[in-house]
Formats: C-alpha cells, sequence, structure tokens
C-alpha cells in the first residue's frame, strides 16, 4: 500500500542517509485516504479513474476502498499509451487475483520491471537527456497503474526501492546499453539472492525443524511453507499436517491436494476448528505478508487467531518470511495497514442444493442477506485482506539467513541495509 | 435399542411422540426454547399415562424418557435438563409421602392417608410443569430486560453467530440507545447473517466480518456479548465452534465476555474431557465447493467439522441469565436450586 512518491521519498532518503549518517529520519508517512488534501493530490497522479466509496467502514476510511467497478468499465484518466504492455498485463492480474500469492506477486513484479528496463531506449526522447532520471520517470508512471490495480504490498516496495536506488547509482557517462544491462543483472542477482534462493534456504531451516511424529498446523497456502514440507518429505520425515482455512479466500484445498499427492497424511477444516485440532499439533507454521520492526507479523486474515488459539494451548508458532518482507514501520494493529475485498465474497457462497438435503439446514442463511443487504441503511460488510499478529504471539521467524526471534527484524534490517 | 423397550413404562402412543421430538431435536435452526417445551409436552403426557399406578412409576417413567432423549441426541442438554426439573419435584413428593412429618401442607389434619392417591400426584407434577413452562415463557423478556444495564450510547460490541437471547437483548437495549454492533459470521452455519437481517431494521449501526477478523477488531471493541447452547456446572459454556477463538480475543485484549443464556440450558454435568464434547459434522458444512469431491486425491483428505466449542469459565466475565446476572463461580449455587444431585446421570 505504497504510493509512487512515497518510494520515491524513501529512496531518496535512503540515499541522504549514506551521505549524512548521523541524520535520522523516520520512514515516510503512509497515504491516508481519509485526508482530502492528500486524495486530491493522488488524484493527479493516478492512472486509473477512481470512484468514491459508498459505504466505508469508518475504522477502514484511511486505507483503499474497494472498486465494484473492473478497471476497464472505470477507464484511464490519463494517457496509457505510455505504458508497457506486459504491466498492463500483469496489473489486470493483479486487479483480478489471477497472481495473488505474496511471492508470486512479487516475483512477477521483478520479471515485468526487467522487461519494462530492457525495452526502455532513450532514444525514444532526447538522446541528450540523463539516462537514469528518464527511466525514473518511467518506471514510475508503470509502477503507478500497478498501484492503481491492487496497492503494493511489503515485499513490492521493498523491491521497488531496491531497484530504485539501483538506478540512481548509475553513472551517466557509461553508455545507455551498458548502463542497462549492469541493471538487468543486479535485477537477476537480486531475484535469485532474495527469492530463489531464500526460498531454499527456509525450506531448508523450516524441514529441520520437523521431527518424526509431528503434528503441523497451518492456514491457508503460503508457497514457502509447501517448500518446507516437500523437503521435510524428501528427507522422509513422517508428519501430519492440518490445513485450515479462512474464508472468504479458501486457498488450503490446493496446498492439501498437493501434500497428499505427495503423501502426507492430511487433514483439512475450516478456521473455527482450531480449538478442534489445536490439542494435538506440536508446531503451527504461518507464511507472513510483512514483518514490522516491532516484530509483529502481517499476514493473511486468521492467522492471528491460529496464533492466539495457539498461545492458549502452548504451542509455538513459527512464521516463515523472506528478509524482503521486512519493513522498517511499526504498527499497532491491523487497521494501521490493511487491504478492504469485495464485500460480496462474504456475502455470498459457492453453496448447492447439496446442502439443503442435509440435516442441518443452516447453509440456507448463507444467502439470506445476498438480494437486498444494499438496502439495508445500517449494514455494513467488512471484507479485510490481512491482519496482524502480535509478537508476543510467535516464537519464531524462519529467514534465509536463519531462526531469529520476531524481536530482531529491526536488527537484520540494519544490518542489511548497511550491506547494501 | 430394542433391549430398553421391553420393559418401557409408557405407552405407543408416548413412544410415537418420543420419535417425533427426536427427530425435532436435530433439526436446524436450533432453538433452546423450542426443545425445552417441547419436551415438557411430551413430558406432561408421560405422567398423566402413568401417574394412576403411583409415583414411582411415575419418577421411573421420567427418568426413562429423559435417557431417551439423551440417546436420541447426546450433546443437546435441555431435554435432559427438563427430565431433571421434573424429577426433582418428583423425588420432594416422594420424601413428603414417605417422611409425612415434613408435609407441612396439611398440617392438622389427623387421619391423614400416607400414600396421596394418584389424582393429587398427578396435579403436583402437572402444576409443577406449567411453573417451567411459565418460566420458559419469560426467558427472553427477563433477559431483554437487563440489557439496558450492560449496554450504553455509542459502545461497540461484539457478537459471533446468532442466538435469540443476544437478539433480544441487543433489540431492548436499541430501543432507548445507539450503538454499534459487529457481528462475525459464524462460518459453521453462518447465522451471523440471520442477525444481521434481523437487527437491519433497528437504530443500531451494524458491520458484519468473517470469523477471522475478530482478533483485528478486538482492540476497538468494548463488550462481547454471545449466547450459549449448554451452562455447564463449573460455569463454563458451550456454543458454536469458532467461539473459543473470540473468547481468547477478548481476554487478550482485556474485553470483558458477557454469555446471554437462559436457565433451561444449565446442565449439572461437568466438561470432563473435550472428546465428550466434541460433536462432528457432516464435511460438507467446511467444502462448499462441490468440484472437488469427486477427484482422486480428495477421499484421502480427513475432513473435520466440530459443532461446539467449550469456553472455559476463566474466559468469562459474566452470565446474564433469566434470573438475573452472576459470574460463573456461582453456578453451582444455582445447580442445587434446579436439579437433585442423584438425577445428573439419569
Amino acid at each position: 500500500m505504497e504510493t509512487t512518491s512515497e518510494v520515491d521519498n524513501r529512496h531518496l532518503s535512503a540515499s541522504k542517509k549514506k551521505a549524512d549518517k548521523t541524520k535520522h529520519t523516520p520512514p515516510s508517512r503512509r497515504m491516508q485516504y481519509d485526508d482530502p488534501s492528500a486524495v486530491a493530490k493522488l488524484k493527479k497522479t493516478q492512472i486509473v479513474r477512481k470512484k468514491n466509496a459508498e459505504r466505508a467502514v469508518p475504522l477502514f476510511s484511511h486505507l483503499p476502498q474497494y472498486e465494484q467497478e473492473s478497471i476497464f468499465s472505470r477507464g484511464f484518466q490519463k494517457d496509457a499509451s505510455e505504458l508497457h504492455p506486459a504491466v498492463i498485463k500483469l496489473g489486470l492480474q493483479y486487479a483480478s487475483d489471477v497472481i495473488s500469492g505474496a511471492s508470486s506477486r512479487c516475483l512477477s513484479l521483478l520479471d515485468t520491471l526487467a522487461l519494462v528496463i530492457e525495452s526502455f531506449s532513450l532514444s525514444e526522447y532526447l538522446e541528450t537527456r540523463d539516462y537514469r532520471r528518464e527511466l525514473d520517470k518511467y518506471l514510475r508512471r508503470n509502477i503507478q497503474f500497478l498501484i492503481d490495480c491492487r496497492p503494493l504490498s511489503i515485499s513490492m516496495g521493498n523491491c521497488i526501492r531496491y531497484i530504485k536506488s539501483r538506478i540512481s547509482q548509475l553513472s551517466p557517462s557509461i553508455p545507455e546499453a551498458e548502463n542497462k544491462s549492469s541493471l538487468l543483472k543486479t535485477i537477476r542477482n537480486f531475484r535469485e539472492e532474495k527469492f530463489e534462493r531464500a526460498e531454499e534456504m527456509i525450506a531448508e531451516l523450516g524441514a529441520e525443524r520437523i521431527r518424526d511424529g509431528d503434528t503441523i498446523l497451518t492456514l491457508g497456502r503460503s508457497s514457502c511453507i509447501e517448500e518446507i514440507f516437500t523437503k521435510a518429505k524428501n528427507c522422509g520425515k513422517d508428519f501430519h499436517v492440518i490445513v485450515l482455512d479462512a474464508r472468504p479466500r479458501q486457498e488450503g484445498l490446493a496446498l492439501c491436494k498437493n501434500l497428499i499427492q505427495m503423501g502426507v497424511k492430511t487433514d483439512y477444516s475450516s478456521l473455527y476448528a482450531a480449538s478442534y485440532y489445536m490439542r494435538d499439533v506440536n508446531i503451527v507454521l504461518c507464511g507472513a505478508e510483512g514483518l514490522m520492526s516491532t516484530g509483529a507479523v502481517i499476514s493473511g486474515l486468521g492467522t492471528a487467531c491460529v496464533a492466539l488459539v495457539a498461545k492458549e494451548y502452548h504451542v509455538p508458532v513459527m512464521i516463515t518470511s523472506q528478509t524482503i518482507k521486512f519493513s522498517e514501520r511499526g504498527h499497532l494493529d491491523a487497521i494501521c495497514f490493511n487491504e478492504i475485498g469485495n464485500p460480496d465474497e462474504l456475502i455470498g457462497h459457492e453453496g448447492s442444493d447439496w446442502f439443503m438435503t442435509g440435516v442441518h439446514n443452516e447453509k440456507k442463511f448463507a444467502n439470506m442477506l445476498k438480494e437486498n443487504w444494499k438496502e439495508m441503511k445500517n449494514l455494513k460488510v467488512l471484507n479485510l485482506y490481512y491482519d496482524l499478529t502480535p509478537v508476543e504471539f510467535i516464537d519464531a521467524v524462519i529467514t534465509e539467513i536463519g531462526i531469529i526471534p520476531p524481536s530482531s527484524v529491526p536488527v537484520v534490517l540494519r544490518e542489511y541495509m548497511s550491506l547494501s | 435399542m430394542n433391549h430398553s423397550t421391553e420393559n418401557w413404562l409408557i405407552g405407543k402412543e408416548t413412544r410415537r411422540a418420543l420419535n417425533y421430538l427426536q427427530k425435532e431435536l436435530r433439526e436446524e435452526p436450533f432453538s433452546g426454547l423450542r426443545i425445552a417445551k417441547e419436551t415438557l409436552r411430551l413430558l406432561r403426557i408421560v405422567v398423566s399415562s402413568v401417574a394412576p399406578s403411583g409415583l414411582d412409576k411415575v419418577e421411573d417413567a421420567v427418568r426413562q424418557l429423559g435417557r431417551e432423549l439423551t440417546r436420541g441426541y447426546p450433546r443437546c442438554f435441555i431435554a435432559e435438563n427438563m427430565a431433571r426439573r421434573v424429577l426433582k419435584v418428583i423425588h420432594e413428593e416422594l420424601q413428603i409421602a414417605n417422611n409425612p412429618r415434613l408435609d407441612t401442607s396439611d398440617l392438622g389434619s389427623p387421619c391423614r392417608n400416607p400414600v396421596k392417591n394418584a389424582k393429587t400426584v398427578k396435579n403436583i407434577v402437572m402444576e409443577s410443569i406449567s411453573e417451567i413452562e411459565d418460566e420458559l415463557d419469560a426467558v427472553l423478556p427477563n433477559i431483554a430486560e437487563q440489557s439496558l444495564e450492560h449496554i450504553h450510547s455509542n459502545e461497540v460490541l461484539l457478537t459471533f453467530g446468532h442466538s435469540q437471547s443476544v437478539e433480544e437483548f441487543l433489540k431492548s437495549a436499541a430501543e432507548k440507545r445507539h450503538f454499534e454492533i459487529i457481528i462475525a459470521e459464524c462460518e459453521l452455519d453462518y447465522s451471523g447473517h440471520r442477525l444481521a437481517k434481523n437487527l437491519s431494521e433497528e437504530n443500531v449501526d451494524i458491520t458484519l466480518i468473517s470469523d477471522a477478523a475478530v482478533v483485528a477488531l478486538m482492540s476497538r471493541v468494548h463488550k462481547v456479548i454471545i449466547g450459549a447452547e449448554a451452562i455447564m456446572a463449573d460455569g463454563s459454556v458451550l456454543a458454536a465452534s469458532g467461539t473459543f477463538m473470540v473468547a481468547a480475543a477478548a481476554r487478550h485484549y482485556a474485553v470483558p465476555l458477557v454469555i446471554c443464556a437462559g436457565l433451561h440450558k444449565l446442565t449439572p454435568l461437568f466438561p470432563h474431557h473435550p472428546d465428550i464434547l466434541y460433536d462432528v459434522l457432516s464435511p460438507s458444512q467446511v467444502i462448499e465447493n462441490c468440484k472437488v469431491w469427486n477427484e482422486s486425491w480428495f477421499r484421502q483428505l480427513e475432513v473435520s467439522c466440530p459443532r461446539l466449542d467449550l469456553i472455559q469459565s476463566q474466559y468469562i466475565r459474566l452470565l446474564v441469565t433469566n434470573s438475573g446476572g452472576f459470574s460463573p463461580s456461582y453456578v453451582y449455587r444455582i445447580l442445587n436450586e434446579f436439579y437433585d444431585e442423584i438425577d445428573t446421570f439419569l
């Protein structure tokens, strides 16, 4: 949920920091969508037209509201001819949830930006202009389109910040082609180091933690956790996985399918069964969207619930996360940072007549509100994407640099920032 | 089940009524009050048909009926509770009959028949059943009456799923005050949607959320008000699964958890082992997408759907019942008032 200017400011402030190490500045403020002047300013840079939300929950009015209409029906408010076709494709994939996982969103972003950089050439502009500045401008417009489609995640913001800082470090005296190839190489290396190798490392560290006979509970689907299970199974470990799912995004079934095809004993249920299963669980493993400097974890909705129940039953909770997901911000609760989804997802469900014949006919109630909830003046439906798990619920974070306590996040950030 | 029918004291007609009730107990939506009333109706039939053969026989018949109801639907405590309450009345009568000196009702009549005749027995038991019925009719108004003491203007409340007593409680408060209510949908049966619909005419702000968002919003909530399926003897509560999560979140954020339930749900049993409490429903409740049912990998997947959650008494701040609000530690005292110790296991 970062705007281009924000990303911009931060990379500027980061480079300033390097020049003047004694100066301390806080991370730039997040865009507050209930601030009229900030929204007016943002409207000038936005590429896709935005509509005002009709029924916002007051507590969440500072977040971008869910758009009922698709990008095409809203239309562009600016000339979109400058957008790279790959970016348009990616933006639509984000908006329609075709690409929705934290890691896959980030990887596709890196790949697309590499394409954009590759196809960018100064020859379209004045050859005398500064390559760095023009490329930066061009990227910013393309990234703004992606933000219009769906707010950026924490790791995506970190990636963009990294690329921008690399662009600003290019030398103007070197020919364009050379600059371009060195930039593409750094992106490739970055991708390999922060994602591919990191995931391998996390899988190895996580698999070591799984012992024979363990029962592991996980929520939803996370690519890192799937890697850990694959690795552990390949090492010949015998374990049992319980997959829980939280409505409305139910991704866990896909994980179940892969686990069963691997030959792992798998149980599946909804979030409400957490307390039912927790007695038998040894480890709770969850993915993350981002780690805050306080050690709190932003992750898919429901993680905090599972971690809470695990704490009540004294079961250790482990989070898997690449260091690219670490953020220098500190958040108190899930209200500071979140995304708001389609309220209709919560109202409707894919029930069929099959259930109505059963003894329990309660499923019918799910569709009770479907027709007319918008006519009910006092009813608001809130579909959140993330929640924040407080630091005291988390026992360890599995990262590519080792298994660390969540309170070490700012330390890692500081060390890693000074290295890059 | 056939072996038990041999020494049945009640007739065929009653048996048919019993079967009907057993079927009804399984029907949704679950309504505790309806089950209680149906049980009492059945008890009336039994008592009136067995009464001529004496008080002992009535006791046996009621006990047998209670057992049979438990068998019909093991996790539904309300039907047994009703049988227990009638049994307590019968025990008192038996005690008086065996021990005439205790009988204070007709002091002064010197030559009194030690065993009361069938008609008086019937009348006494019927009268007590009517009393219980009157009490049941007053459960919802009595609970709703207390709402203004607990809900104040501009408060943010959170509830989970739908409960008749919670609905009445909120409605009666909404008549006088404006407040905000966050409804967690209760994924098990989506009954939260029903509550949202029923409250949509009232002067309250409603926010419907998924169960998973409960922890995210708990820091902004002033009180959590939920219904229960049974109040156990140690003050813990059985409620729709997912409630434990809400209770734990409330405790983490130090938000008071208020349970609204009629005393017909009070059960003299202890939740010794969690396994006896778990009632597992069909996997179809969990997986809505029918497409996966036919896939080969799906057959190896175990899907569980527990119906109930146990919320231990330490999570509960207040029980709001039809006889007032009290803390869970006080429950044992009320138990003695309602039930006889020997009836704990029917």
